[in-house]
């Protein structure tokens, strides 16, 4: 996504979690984002965008379990869980006039989307704005 | 489940500064919302 950022310049994008706000900073320079990290520990917005809790097989998947192969074998260290490893998360785009122009809610943790489809799905809300 | 096309129904979040973000206050520009997992 970092490598990205240049093509979302004009956009807003913010990482919603379910850490508590006395946890953010940390978990904002952990992650080394650039942009807003926003606390959503009671999961209001998590429900209201649909993204619930997955059962336990379905997070620790086959594909999720590669995943972590992947990430330790470039040498991620992986730390003992302390949040909730079965809500879900999800991405989500809304254009200038405050619509859901794309919506991507995995069934697994495996199953995020491509980061160029992200970015695809912010330049179609520019390019669908009225005077663009 | 909120439909594509729908308007999405304003919120308001504290960021890592515990200052208030709110949706409607990025009205203008697109907006990415990226929801996180846990950290491994």
């Amino acid at each position: 996504m970092r490598d990205r950022l240049d093509d979302l310049a004009d956009s807003s994008i913010a990482v919603v979690t379910f850490a508590g706000v006395e946890r953010l900073a940390a978990h904002r320079e952990h992650l080394g984002l650039p942009f807003s990290l926003l606390a959503d520990p009671e999961r209001t917005v998590y429900r209201r965008f649909g993204l619930d809790r997955a059962p336990l097989w379905r997070v620790y998947n086959p594909g999720t379990l590669r995943l972590y192969g992947q990430l330790l074998a470039r040498g991620r260290r992986l730390r003992r869980p302390v949040d909730d490893t079965r809500q879900l998360g999800g991405d989500f785009v809304i254009d200038a006039a405050g619509r859901l122009a794309a919506a991507f809610r995995p069934r697994s943790p495996d199953d995020r989307p491509p980061v160029d489809d992200l970015v695809a799905a912010v330049r179609r809300c520019r390019r669908d704005e009225p005077g663009s | 489940m909120m439909r594509l096309g729908a308007t999405v129904e304003d919120f308001t979040l504290l960021d890592d500064r515990a200052q208030p973000w709110t949706l409607s206050g990025q009205r203008g520009r697109p907006v990415l919302l990226i929801f996180h997992r846990h950290l491994m």
